[in-house]
């Protein structure tokens, strides 16, 4: 429900129990007949100190109560109902405290008077009051804005978000856009606005390959979404710029096709060169699958890839390819090949004192991924490998779509982009403007177990991405299951709905027992935050998405294309 | 042999019937049968539409007990407090006349004077007003207690005639013998009125059925009363277990009567307090025993109090 009108003033609730303990970090309040408190209300407290003045005590709703009083029996409720048995309802709510103005830990008083806080209140409440940029992050349940402080995510203070959550219903990859939207279409990045950059991985269907298209279905229930936008102070559209990214089609006979299903207008397809190959040290990413950290293959890769670089010369008649060992290496297919010549060779230096079995189970490996890869990586057949190199300097938002590559292939994509697009940042050396990395499913490409060279550069992605303001909001169904320097180096929690014995893993320790509970209910669009100013996780709710985020909620294009006041000559 | 059989009450509570076997039936009775002169079978009446009940009731608690002194002139005292409340019944129950105050009495012997006492409990000052009785004794304070407690009941039972048809706990008293419509329930039986085959009619009543009126008074009549049974009557139980019986004033004419008998005899054993759950059961009637609890804990804290008059009397013999 959103209510059309917000109060401005806080308003009398209840009064804090007597029946109860009251302590300074949590409390519980009477709630008074005709009036209500949820779950997340906000409320404040304000009790007297005796010679230190009036403390302000505001905390948030935890949870609620009710129940008859002074009856002992669970069958006296049949008797209540039947009009036999008097008896009252009482309600009460408990509350968490999360601030004390000035920071004088009391409890409040049995019998003081308790307030739902509205308007400055409330923001004290939350600290939005303490947020110098406020980056609209939903709507609390109530219908007020929630705001996430930027200082948190633009790496001045902290950085990144994590979202967990089943997949489906969690809405992990919406949320992270929301953010993405909220951000570029609201005045916080203030001069950076339009330099700074979100790179996002298109994982699953076509999903993210709309965003630029309004979403015709903004305007059900009754223009809702619209009022939501509004009151974060958001306009309800598209992104304003969007490049869409999807790999060449293995089967376009050498014609750079994108591979997309439903979309192909105004998306740009991508390849590499056998020669960025070469000379940017991407075989890694062909061995990509998480590994033992005493794996030799590491050893392997990193030694083949050095003879790549220092025994190849440029190609002087085509940009795209190289020359190994004399001869001209047209296509990634012949790269390979050199490669399993030189490894086969006895007297070849490549193979070093590596065992024969770790060589063998590298030429495997090797061959197994270059079936599933090998078409993104072009020589001479390459007539363009600027044009379809991925430019995320050209839009706010770049969209790479992965979504039909093969497993090892999508490994090695996302490797190769983060990873030059850390170099990238870290070329630049400074934080701002901003680059912003979407990508789901974490725990494919950074999981808990194991190494993986895309676990390296997400590490240091995690790691000092705040100081080179490469921001990564990552999401992932396990927490549990993601490398932990990945999630602890999170300012910024979110959750959607939990599967029930994920969330009593202890990677969910910032939830409280009644939150984590109330993670498995959660509803699509619903989300539970937890951010460093605030102690204790809320649940929020954004908007319906007022982009598109499938092929039929696309708008259909407008009919009258002429004069758009044509539709009124008629009145 | 004789055979054993239970009464339901909890023994510490007494007994659901008290008579004495071996007195003599009370010769209060002047008419078994203002109603009919056949009492060879219960009446059972149609049933009746659902309508308003009001339930009043009144507790008491003894505070402490003084004694005054004045000069050699000595009295026994005793601080108190009562309550008066009210359940309605109208498919809902409710607690009625939440915002009564409770009243603090200090019964004291009427041979010294003594003045009122106020104390302070917390944020509330406690108003003890003296009410003064010539009999000082423990029964004597007791029966003092108990009148300031009547005197609530009947007040509120007066004073929400128009909400319902209003039921007190107990014996018509004086006061409510007039033209309202009151029913007086009487849980224990202390005294026979009946014997004969009107007595014996009482064993076979089941639950909806009534005896027929009689009327009695003490000196002369001046109420009409009948039987009923409450609950189904269970194997083990003597045949007075489970029967109330209720009180209505002459006043309000024999025609009237007999016709809240019925509507009584109708709907009462649903009030019917639970066997288990109340140790007065059935007699004691579900709402009144919630009222009762509800009245209780309104009186506050025994403690808290008993240690304000105790600070307070003290500080008074300092001062």
């Amino acid at each position: 429900m959103l209510d059309e009108y917000l109060p401005t003033e806080s308003e009398p609730i209840g009064i804090v129990l007597g029946t109860e303990d009251s302590t300074p970090l949590a409390f519980w309040v009477g709630v008074a007949e005709g009036s209500y408190l949820q779950l997340d209300d906000s409320v404040l407290v304000e009790t007297d100190v005796p010679g230190r003045g009036t403390v302000r005590i505001s905390g948030l709703v935890q949870e609620v109560r009710a129940r008859h009083e002074g009856l002992t029996l669970d069958s006296d409720v049949f008797l209540v109902d039947r009009g036999v048995l008097p008896a009252g309802i009482a309600q009460a709510a408990l509350v968490v405290a999360t601030r004390f103005e000035p920071e004088i830990y009391v409890p409040p008083l049995p019998g003081q008077q308790a307030l739902r806080a509205r308007a400055k209140d409330r923001d004290e409440a939350l600290y939005l009051d303490q947020m110098e940029h406020k980056l609209g992050g939903g709507l609390s349940r109530d219908g007020e804005p929630i705001y996430l402080d930027l200082d948190f995510l633009d790496g001045s203070r902290g950085a990144h978000v994590n979202i967990s959550g089943i997949s489906g219903v969690a809405t992990k990859t919406t949320y992270a856009l929301f953010l993405l939207y909220s951000m570029f279409h609201s005045e916080v990045l203030g001069k950076h606005r339009t330099n700074t950059k979100a790179i996002v991985f298109n994982v699953k269907g076509e999903d993210l390959l709309h965003l630029d298209k309004p979403n015709s279905k903004l305007d059900q229930d009754d223009g809702r979404a619209r009022r939501e936008y509004e009151r974060l102070g958001l306009p309800a559209g598209p992104f304003e710029s969007v490049g869409l990214w999807a790999p060449v089609s293995a089967r376009a006979g050498g014609q750079a096709i994108p591979d997309t299903g439903g979309r192909k207008e105004g998306v740009q397809s991508y390849y590499w060169t056998v020669r960025e190959f070469v000379r940017e040290g991407y075989l890694k990413f062909m061995f990509a699958e998480a590994e033992s950290e005493r794996s030799q293959i590491a050893d392997m890769v990193a030694r083949v890839e050095m003879f790549l670089d220092n025994e190849s010369e440029d190609d002087p008649h085509h940009d795209a390819c190289v020359r190994l060992g004399g001869r001209t290496i047209e296509s990634f297919d012949q790269l390979v090949e050199h490669v399993h010549a030189e490894l086969d060779d006895d007297a070849s230096g490549w193979r070093g004192r590596l065992a024969e079995g770790t060589v063998a189970a590298f030429q495997r490996r090797l061959d197994s991924a270059r079936h599933r890869m090998g078409h993104l990586i072009w020589g001479r057949q390459a007539e363009d490998p600027k044009g379809h190199r991925i430019d995320w300097d050209a839009s706010q938002v770049t969209v790479i779509d992965i979504h039909n590559l093969h497993d090892k292939a999508k490994r090695f994509v996302t490797g190769v982009v983060i990873k030059k697009l850390f170099d990238h940042k870290e070329r630049q050396g400074q934080r701002l403007p901003l680059t912003f990395l979407v990508l789901d499913e974490l725990n494919r490409y950074a999981p808990r177990e194991g190494w993986s060279p895309i676990k390296e550069v997400l590490l240091d992605v995690a790691e000092r991405g705040r100081s080179l303001g490469m921001i990564l909001i990552g999401a992932e169904q396990t927490a549990s299951e993601v490398e932990r320097r990945v999630i602890s180096n999170s300012a910024f929690r979110v959750v959607g709905r939990l599967d029930t014995a994920e969330a009593e893993r202890s990677e969910y320790g910032f939830l409280p027992a009644i939150t984590r509970a109330r993670a498995s209910i959660l509803k699509p669009g619903s989300m539970i935050l937890q951010q460093p100013h605030v102690p204790i996780p809320m649940q929020i709710r954004f908007p319906f998405p007022s982009w598109a985020t499938r092929h039929d909620e696309v708008a259909p294009p407008s009919t009258d294309d002429g004069d758009v006041f044509d539709k009124f000559k008629g009145d | 042999m004789a055979q054993l059989r239970i009464d339901p009450w909890r023994s510490d509570f007494g007994s659901g019937a008290e008579i004495d076997f071996e007195g003599e039936v009370s010769k209060a009775v002047t008419d078994p049968q203002v109603e009919t002169a056949d009492w060879s079978r219960p009446i059972v009446p149609a049933p009746q539409p659902p309508e308003a009940w009001v339930f009043v009731d009144g507790v008491m608690r003894s505070e402490t007990n003084v004694m005054a002194a004045e000069g050699d002139r000595r009295a026994w005292g005793r601080f108190g407090s009562v309550a008066a409340g009210g359940v309605r019944c109208d498919g809902t129950a409710t607690f009625v006349a939440q915002d009564r105050p409770v009243r603090r009495v200090l019964v004291v012997g009427s041979r010294v004077e003594v003045a009122d006492v106020t104390v302070t409990v917390g944020r509330s000052d406690l108003h003890y007003p003296v009410y003064p009785v010539a009999d000082d004794s423990q029964q004597g304070l007791r029966i003092g207690l108990q009148r300031a407690m009547f005197a609530e009941e009947q007040q509120l039972a007066m004073s929400l005639i128009d909400r319902g048809l209003v039921f007190v706990d107990g014996r018509l008293s004086p006061d409510l013998i007039g033209p309202e419509p009151i029913v007086g329930v009487v849980k224990r039986m202390v005294t026979a009125y009946l014997d004969g085959t009107e007595a014996e009619l009482l064993g076979r009543l089941a639950p909806g059925q009534r005896t027929p009126l009689f009327a009695f008074g003490s000196g002369q009549p001046d109420r009409f009363a009948f039987h009923l049974r409450l609950i189904p009557q269970e194997a083990s139980w003597h045949e007075l277990a489970g029967l109330v019986r209720c009180e209505v004033p002459m006043a309000i004419g024999r025609d009237a009567a007999i016709d809240i008998a019925d509507r009584v005899a109708c709907h009462l054993p649903s009030f019917a307090g639970r066997p288990g759950v109340d140790p007065r059961a059935p007699q004691n009637l579900t709402p009144v025993g919630a009222l009762e609890a509800r009245l209780k804990h309104r009186l506050g804290s025994r403690l808290m109090i008993e240690r304000a008059l105790k600070a307070h009397l003290t500080e008074a013999i300092h001062a």
